[in-house]
């Protein structure tokens, strides 16, 4: 993929994502390619939903971005995380960032994980979320129908279906069903 | 290994980023068309409006303001207002 390892710049990523060419991240001047996945986005797109009846019923405590947000979480790592939750109070101005790459780390972020993903990829995704100041990683996998919960790189509560899991201290108060998430 | 759907949605949303052109846009429309989509929207953020489609050659009706975007055929009774749609850019901390 153009630009060579170590060369790519935010431009360069964000015009592969705007044409819809390939989804990339940017990692220290490489580009990454998120695997195309289609039964996946269901599943993002209806966390999202739910988090936003959530916050229109009770209170709305920050931006829930989709699946194809572009966010930079540090300087050179550019993710495009499956969803993401920003509280008010991490924002500059407390309004909807206007750049194309908000550089704004999320209180929560949320991966489905994909075949092709593996084991270190996902911790390194972790390692870099929790760095930046991450609250609550949740990686969703329609495989074994569970969903962990990671409030730091390495700890972890796994939920199956028949569970309900939490929003934690991140978005107190709001709970679902994990088999929802699969229906 | 990727999942790909092999469907034809009856509608297809687009919205419009800096870089699309409107060459790329026309061919989305034809390749859609021709594919056997129904209704396709190009929403446009920076002017906050929507264009909606329904066929390849269609040049497209121009929504904008206090207009409504309704389903047609593919989703009867759906209504939606541009301002509705629109607002959730203008979200801020109360």
């Amino acid at each position: 993929m153009e630009p060579p390892p170590g060369q790519a710049t935010v431009k360069d990523m964000l015009q592969k994502v705007e044409r819809k060419e390939a989804l990339v991240e940017l990692v220290h001047g490489t580009l990454v390619e998120k695997p195309m996945r289609a039964r996946e986005s269901l599943i993002a797109v209806y966390l999202r939903y739910m988090l936003l009846k959530f916050f229109e019923e009770f209170e709305e405590i920050g931006i829930c971005y989709g699946p194809d947000a572009t966010i930079r979480f540090m300087p050179g790592i550019v993710r495009l995380p499956d969803v993401s939750f920003t509280r008010w109070e991490r924002l500059p101005v407390e309004e909807i960032p206007q750049e194309a790459v908000p550089a704004i780390v999320p209180n929560l972020v949320v991966e489905i994980l994909s075949k092709s993903n593996t084991v270190a990829e996902m911790e390194r995704k972790r390692q870099e979320y929790f760095k930046a100041g991450v609250e609550q990683v949740w990686m969703i996998d329609p495989e074994t129908r569970t969903v962990n919960v990671y409030t730091s790189v390495k700890k972890m509560k796994r939920h199956s279906s028949g569970d309900t899991f939490s929003g934690g201290t991140v978005i107190p108060g709001f709970t679902l069903p994990v088999s929802e998430l699969f229906a | 290994m990727t999942l790909i759907f092999d469907i034809i949605p009856n509608l297809a949303i687009e919205v419009l980023s800096p870089s699309n052109t409107r060459q790329e846009m026309a061919l989305k429309q034809k390749e859609y068309f021709e594919a056997g989509v129904e209704l396709m929207w190009i929403v446009d953020i920076e002017k906050r409006t929507v264009q909606v489609y329904t066929s390849v050659e269609d040049p497209g009706l121009l929504l904008q303001h206090s207009d409504t975007l309704t389903g047609g055929d593919v989703l009867p009774g759906l209504s939606i207002t541009l301002q509705e749609m629109f607002a959730c850019l203008d979200e801020a901390a109360p």
